[in-house]
């Protein structure tokens, strides 16, 4: 019974059948005693009454059978209501039945009331304590309401009342949890917002730069034609640079939603590695595709086809040529898994930690091109559709992403 | 948010001669969500580190406060209620209930705590698990790899405070093992579940959020995301 899993309730109950045992033990006293008052008092009446009738000269014979006699006749019974004793005279005509009668009756009140009182004396000690716990639950949830999270409610042990001041703390820590999590979108925001403007300073004071140039000399043929075309690559980047951005951020915001349909997973990295192909050709690198031709893989097409080329992309920028970009994948009950691996020149120890991170460019790279936003965006559209997008490196030797999706299968 | 911090913790064995101190002075702090691998040679204290932290075992100094309640200040009786209600288990050899199916092996923690269990949570955990079509199987009709899964569910359908999983893939082959780290890094991200796992194969730690390394009874904070070879 869930009634008992609380200990206090437990011991409450365990007093109250005590009690009520008790008091049933002094019902059965009492009854027995009744009984045993009673049988003196017919007794001393039989004693009187055989007293008076011998003195008169009555035979103990017939006095023997009078006593013995157990029916009673219209005459006999005519006889006491002369006398005037019939049940309804009051008790109080007859002194030894009245003072048993009070005797039984005190006895029995002080008897009954032990118990009655143990019962409303336990009734309140346990109604007192759980007040008390109330009284202390509700000055801890008002703390709660105010941040301080210092105290804890009792929760630690059997009882519906536990859980549910489990349930209420669980209730105050996830909504502060939320209240946190709305600051750190602010500060996101604040961050998102400084990264673009900060991106955007260089090639708009180049642009300026270029611009201020060509007008200071117009009639200049070649410098026109120069610096117009700088200007116009600098255009180029900053149309890149935001649009990135505000995909980067779009996903993190999670202002984007991602339409998951079943599709190919080769013609999915085919098309992903259509534009690169080419490139890798160029560079004299290899681009070899690995896995299941039948495997279909539930996510967003496109934005799985971008993640996945800025992987490869990713990989053709740090390998030398002759080298070898492999994409395989493979499914297992319980996950779809994609891997991008090249033979490179992998990432070092004090980057790996940083790879995910916007803008970073580590060291090493040595001025290549870029905005630094590929991997970002494809960890965040990856994750945005509840994948995991892991790398392992060793310097020297290459490096793996890896994309695991839950199957949905 | 910090879900758990251990500060100072010591456990010395035995006496004298034969004293051994499995862990010396091991402090830090599990922030909610995070999943956090303990890697070391055996003998290093993993296994008694993580044993303090679940309450199985009492540490000789310092202290373990989980969610701000201090683990071993509370009475034993306390303590076996706040484990049961706050702290899931994944054990190297599943330990699973042989006579009970799937689902009842998963919602037995449930029904330990006297809850009515949800079973629309049930079936999406069995879906997260891909156990659907085994709910009703006994544990001996099982592969390796789908018993660590069902002891995953169990682990999960609390909503424990924290997971604690000792070599969860020690028994499982390559392919199991990550596909079994896959659900926990799943787990970990969607139900914001802060797991703490012990293992010595440096292949599985690449999807954790963070590395720690216990060698001698001193646990040394590897940071995250780091990929290093480990001997």
């Amino acid at each position: 019974m869930c009634v008992l899993h609380d200990r206090q309730s437990r011991q409450y109950v365990t007093c109250v059948i005590g009690i009520v045992g008790s008091f049933v033990l002094v019902i059965l006293f009492l009854a027995w005693f009744h009984g045993k008052e009673t049988q003196s008092l017919l007794f001393e009446r039989e004693r009187t009454m055989s007293s008076s009738l011998m003195e008169q000269g009555i035979s103990p014979a017939m006095i023997a059978s009078a006593i013995k006699n157990a029916e009673s006749t219209r005459e006999g019974a005519a006889l006491l209501k002369k006398i005037g004793h019939t049940e309804t005279a009051s008790v109080r005509i007859f002194p030894n039945i009245y003072r048993s009668v009070r005797a039984f009756a005190g006895i029995a009140a002080g008897m009954a009331a032990l118990p009655a009182i143990a019962l409303a004396v336990m009734s309140i000690h346990f109604l007192w304590k759980r007040e008390k716990m109330y009284r202390q639950a509700e000055s801890i949830i008002s703390q709660f309401s105010e941040g301080n999270f210092e105290r804890h409610l009792p929760q630690n042990a059997e009882g519906s009342i536990y859980q549910l001041f489990s349930a209420v703390e669980e209730l105050a820590v996830a909504l502060r949890a939320q209240s946190r999590k709305e600051q750190q979108m602010k500060a996101f925001l604040k961050d998102t917002i400084s990264d673009i403007s900060h991106q955007l300073k260089t090639p708009l004071a180049a642009l300026h730069m270029y611009t201020e140039i060509i007008a200071e000399e117009p009639g200049h043929k070649e410098i026109v034609e120069r610096f117009s075309e700088k200007t116009m690559q600098s255009l180029e980047r900053i149309e890149q640079l935001v649009q990135a951005l505000l995909k980067v951020s779009r996903i993190d915001a999670g202002s984007i939603v991602f339409h998951k349909e079943w599709h190919s997973a080769l013609a999915l990295i085919e098309s992903a590695a259509a534009d690169l192909s080419v490139r890798a050709q160029k560079e004299g690198k290899k681009l070899i595709m690995e896995g299941d031709p039948a495997q279909m893989l539930l996510c967003d097409g496109s934005w799985t086809r971008e993640a996945v080329a800025n992987l490869i992309k990713n990989a053709l920028d740090h390998t030398d040529e002759g080298g070898v970009v492999t994409v395989s994948w493979e499914c297992s009950p319980a996950v779809f898994r994609m891997t991008v691996s090249d033979d490179g020149c992998g990432i070092a120890e004090e980057d790996i930690y940083h790879v995910f991170k916007r803008f970073y460019r580590s060291k090493r790279d040595g001025g290549r091109q870029g905005i630094g936003l590929g991997l970002p965006l494809a960890k965040s559209i990856v994750e945005g559709q509840d994948g995991i997008l892991s790398v392992s490196s060793t310097p020297g030797e290459g490096t793996v992403f890896t994309i695991t999706f839950l199957s949905n299968l | 948010m910090e879900i758990m911090e251990v500060q100072d913790l010591c456990k010395t064995y035995g006496e004298g001669e034969a004293k051994v101190d499995a862990l010396k002075h091991v402090s830090f702090f599990l922030h909610k969500g995070e999943f956090a691998a303990v890697v070391g040679e055996s003998g290093s204290g993993k296994s008694t580190l993580l044993n303090c932290i679940g309450a199985l075992d009492e540490p000789t100094g310092g202290k373990i406060l989980i969610d701000g309640q201090n683990l071993f200040g509370m009475g034993e009786e306390e303590r076996t209620v706040f484990r049961r209600r706050n702290i899931g288990f994944i054990f190297q050899s599943f330990h699973l209930i042989p006579e009970l199916n799937v689902e009842q092996n998963i919602i037995f923690p449930l029904l330990l705590d006297y809850k009515k269990p949800d079973f629309g949570q049930v079936d999406q955990i069995l879906e997260v698990l891909g156990l659907q079509d085994r709910r009703r199987h006994l544990p001996g009709q099982l592969s390796g790899g789908q018993q660590q899964r069902v002891a995953i569910g169990r682990a999960l359908i609390t909503k424990p405070k924290l997971i604690l999983a000792d070599e969860p893939t020690g028994n499982l082959d390559r392919k199991n093992s990550r596909d079994v780290m896959a659900l926990l890094t799943k787990a970990s991200r969607q139900y914001q579940q802060t797991i703490l796992m012990i293992t010595h194969n440096p292949n599985l730690i690449s999807s954790v959020d963070r590395v720690m390394q216990v060698s001698d009874g001193i646990l040394t904070d590897l940071g995250g995301h780091v990929n290093e070879k480990l001997s």
